[in-house]
């Protein structure tokens, strides 16, 4: 598991049981579509984020299969709704080249 | 019927027509920061600290100015970047040889070299442009501050570069056959067929631009400057990309700086 390339996770709204908050989730990837060349003219292989899975408390909440319309470093944002005791929100991602990453931010519930 | 040609005229004269209505809409102020030219969206973007691309730079840069896993860190010898924040807004200047115009990311990249870091990897390297990121970040609202050294020799050589920067900035090239004064000076706050011209005040570098999906220095933006209106391209660290700078820079003296920042 490599984290080589930057991230962000962060929650708008307030954080507290039965809420629906703001997740927003930036990563620094380049998202390479396939069709650029480099100043060699040789092709860029394909490397885009194929693959995002979102858990909350291990469940299974959101599942993307991006496609290369995404520019480089995406930006998603989504609803989440907040388990009663909190918890902790696991992003994992996937690449054409097998990387992998993952981001976990504990919910800061707020009293 | 009308010719091709008379078509291709009536289309440009009423093109000409819709951009000079268009162009009410924005600032024509000659001292603006391009900021002032972002549409709304942008803005928001650029202030969202959540969604901001250039979020990452920072932080990367945060990290980078206190590892100290090659040499010395830069904390180690200039404290805390606000520090630095004054000597930022005086960019670029004559290195210690009194000959060569240095500006921030030369002067990043030499520290670097100096406290026995890696190499940076070409002029976009992506450590440079975090680290220069995070310094501008540290000077935002000092006020750009150039002025010739004391020195009168260093003054003569200092003279010099901005003559050579000004001459640039008059001087037509391309196949387009524009100098940069024809846009940023004679028709600022006009557009350009989807592009408003800015008065090109260089307070906002490094830049996000939405076009290169990744951050640069005003030395990138001044070569697809070069690349716009179709002329040579001065290569990467082209003494003339530091003249044009220097001049672009004393012609922004006394605006603040708003950087690192977001553009189309």
């Amino acid at each position: 598991m490599s984290n080589d390339y930057p991230s962000r996770l962060s929650f708008v709204g307030t954080v507290r049981p039965g809420n629906t908050i703001e997740a927003r989730w930036i990563i620094g990837h380049p998202m390479d579509s396939g069709m650029r060349v480099d100043d060699g003219g040789k092709r860029i292989f394909r490397n885009i984020i194929d693959r995002v899975r979102v858990r909350v408390n291990d469940e299974l909440v959101l599942d993307i299969e991006p496609g290369t319309g995404l520019s480089a470093n995406p930006y998603f944002a989504f609803p989440l709704s907040v388990p009663a005791q909190g918890g902790t929100v696991t992003i994992d991602w996937r690449d054409d080249h097998g990387r992998t990453g993952r981001v976990q931010q504990v919910l800061p519930l707020e009293k | 019927m009308p010719t091709i040609r008379e078509a291709v005229a009536t289309g440009a004269l009423w093109l000409c027509l819709a951009q000079a209505a268009f162009a009410q809409g924005w600032p024509a102020d000659a001292r603006l920061s391009g900021r002032a030219f972002l549409t709304p969206n942008l803005a928001r973007l650029q202030d969202d600290p959540a969604a901001s691309p250039i979020g990452l730079w920072l932080e990367r840069g945060a990290t980078s100015w206190t590892a100290s896993t090659q040499g010395p860190s830069c904390q180690s010898c200039h404290g805390a970047p606000g520090s630095l924040a004054k000597g930022v807004a005086q960019f670029p200047r004559l290195a210690g040889d009194g000959r060569t115009l240095i500006n921030l990311e030369d002067q990043i990249r030499a520290c670097r070299t100096r406290s026995g870091r890696a190499p940076a990897s070409g002029s976009e390297d992506d450590d440079v442009l975090a680290l220069s990121a995070h310094l501008q970040m540290a000077a935002r609202g000092q006020v750009i501050d150039l002025q010739p050294p004391a020195d009168a020799a260093l003054r003569e050589t200092w003279q010099a570069r901005l003559s050579s920067g000004a001459q640039a900035w008059t001087q037509r090239v391309g196949r387009i056959n524009l100098a940069c004064v024809h846009c940023h000076d004679q028709n600022v706050g006009k557009t350009f067929r989807s592009e408003v011209t800015s008065p090109a005040h260089p307070t906002g570098f490094p830049v996000y631009r939405m076009r290169w999906q990744a951050l640069g220095s005003i030395e990138r933006r001044l070569r697809a400057c070069y690349s716009g209106v179709q002329a040579d391209l001065p290569k990467a660290g082209d003494p003339l990309l530091r003249d044009l700078e220097l001049f672009l820079k004393v012609r922004a003296n006394g605006l603040p700086v708003d950087g690192p920042s977001i553009r189309r």
